[in-house]
């Protein structure tokens, strides 16, 4: 039995908008262990980057409590994959990838050699000099993962990273990170409005209700991994599950 | 699009493709150059015939050639140069002395809302008093004298590369705090890899528009209580009715500015090689 790595006790954000109290999210309670792929997925609006913000600290919870098991005080708590524009315009991609070990303070030749692997894994090396304005949308994205791995946290938080790209960098990069990921052994906290890219990635999927969002249902995706995207697309396992999201899902939505 | 291994802009190909290109772009380039040159010279030309068949009032508008002659004659006796060197001194002080702390006034109340708040109504009060205004003032002050012709630019230029650079800090994606705190930059780191570059941009659009209004201000500054500089030649070119050598201050006017904004859009080049062009 593996380690809780995440576990997050009847959290709740409520924001004060004006005179009225709004409820992001309320009640979430959850066990994460350590090294699984968990998605959040929910209806839009359903405070699911909320809690996202809230578990990265950009966010303080009105309620509840949050535990993530540090077990080296060298690393980062959390690292993470911000939306599409968050990779910094005046830095090149190297430096871009190495802001976190900076910050950290790391020494220079140790920041090269960390950089360089990711740079070289992520396919970034013919680029490593450019600015973010030479990258195309699929590019932008590596290097903000690269920026999230090479980090090295105990948990990696994903904020749609997804979300603005086509179809075709978007299964592409799916596949790339769960490459990345399965030789890093990382646990994941992965936020996507997309059914189908939860299941090809996660072990758990949480489904979120409509606003204000609480935990609807917790999936287990037991699909062996390495996963291929054709032979899961393809799985009548794959189908269930969709099914099953989907019929939960729309309920949540077409409440609204 | 397949963007998977695709630069959108090459900066460092010297395979044969990008050689062709270069040709064809230069090709470009020396075409557009041509169509660009030919409306200012048709202008002159037609300028230079509707003057000699007396079609315009030559008082006013002298042919280019009697401009041309008037242009000789001053540089010749030196008065040119004279002029260029006093007028620069005055401009290039006088944008150095408002564009220095107007960047750093700008970016402490970009950066600290407390100094914002303190700072904002005394600049909002100020700012909007044109400062042709203040000149009276300024010259009781300090005396008819260079240092006179100094502040009345340097305050133009300190409110623009203000406003300007403040804007350019606040106005920042706030995305870029939050990569900044997620990935433990502390205050400063903040400060000095996100705040200061990603202000850069509008840092130096503030400070071209700085150089365009001492440019301005020049003139409206050397109409009293000065002996040369560009803009008192064009003050004495009416008064003595010497209106060929007012139109030479015209185009030494219109050079300056577009030398300064060669040098500024080549300094801008250098310290921002990552904005788009």
């Amino acid at each position: 039995m593996k380690d809780v790595k995440v576990e997050l006790k009847d959290l709740t954000k409520k924001f004060k908008i004006k005179k009225n109290i709004v409820t992001a999210f309320e009640d979430i309670s959850l066990q994460i262990k350590e090294g699984e792929f968990w998605c959040f997925v929910g209806p839009s609006g359903c405070g699911k980057t909320t809690l996202l913000r809230v578990l990265a600290g950009l966010e303080t919870p009105t309620d509840g409590t949050i535990y993530i098991k540090h077990v080296d005080d060298s690393k980062p708590l959390n690292s993470m994959v911000f939306q599409e524009h968050a990779i910094f315009p005046w830095m090149d991609v190297k430096n871009n990838i190495a802001y976190g070990l900076k910050m950290r303070k790391l020494k220079p030749n140790q920041i090269d050699d960390i950089v360089d692997f990711y740079i070289d894994k992520m396919g970034l090396t013919p680029f490593k000099h450019a600015y973010p304005h030479q990258l195309s949308g699929g590019m932008k994205q590596r290097v903000s993962i690269a920026r999230a791995f090479a980090n090295d946290p105990e948990i990696l938080l994903m904020d749609e990273p997804f979300a603005n790209l086509d179809e075709q960098n978007r299964v592409l990069l799916q596949q790339e990170l769960l490459k990345i990921w399965e030789k890093s052994g990382k646990t994941v906290i992965f936020v996507t409005h997309s059914i189908d890219e939860a299941i090809f990635l996660s072990d758990k999927i949480m489904l979120m209700t409509r606003h204000p969002g609480k935990i609807k249902n917790i999936y287990d995706i037991n699909i062996k991994r390495p996963r291929i995207i054709e032979e899961i697309r393809s799985s009548p396992q794959y189908a269930d599950i969709f099914q099953d999201i989907w019929l939960s899902l729309r309920q949540e939505v077409s409440y609204s | 699009m397949n963007s998977t291994n695709v630069l959108k802009k090459s900066n460092a190909n010297t395979n044969v493709k990008s050689k062709k290109d270069k040709k064809l772009k230069d090709e470009a380039k020396s075409n557009k150059f041509i169509q660009q040159i030919v409306s200012p010279i048709a202008i002159l030309i037609i300028w230079e015939i509707l003057a000699d068949l007396k079609l315009i009032d030559t008082r006013f508008f002298p042919a280019p050639s009697m401009i041309f002659h008037s242009f000789i004659n001053l540089l010749t006796t030196g008065i040119l140069l004279n002029d260029l060197s006093v007028s620069l001194f005055r401009i290039i002080g006088g944008f150095i002395v408002g564009a220095v702390p107007g960047l750093i006034i700008g970016l402490t109340m970009g950066l600290f809302p407390i100094i914002r708040n303190i700072l904002d109504p005394i600049v909002a009060a100020t700012y909007p008093i044109p400062k042709l205004a203040l000149m009276p003032l300024i010259m009781i002050i300090f005396g008819l004298n260079d240092l006179e012709k100094i502040v009345v630019i340097a305050i133009g230029t300190f409110f623009i590369v203000l406003m300007n650079t403040a804007a350019g800090v606040i106005n920042l994606d706030k995305i870029y705090m939050d990569v900044a705190r997620n990935y433990g930059a502390s205050k400063k780191d903040y400060y000095l890899t996100v705040a200061l570059p990603g202000a850069l941009p509008m840092i130096f659009t503030g400070l071209k528009l700085g150089m365009g209004m001492a440019l301005l201000l020049i003139v409206a500054a050397e109409m009293n209580g000065a002996s040369s500089g560009i803009g008192y030649r064009i003050w004495e070119s009416y008064n003595i009715f010497d209106i060929p050598a007012m139109f030479v201050s015209f185009i030494i006017m219109s050079i300056l500015g577009y030398v300064f904004t060669i040098i500024l859009d080549l300094i801008e080049k250098l310290i921002i090689p990552w904005k788009h062009s």
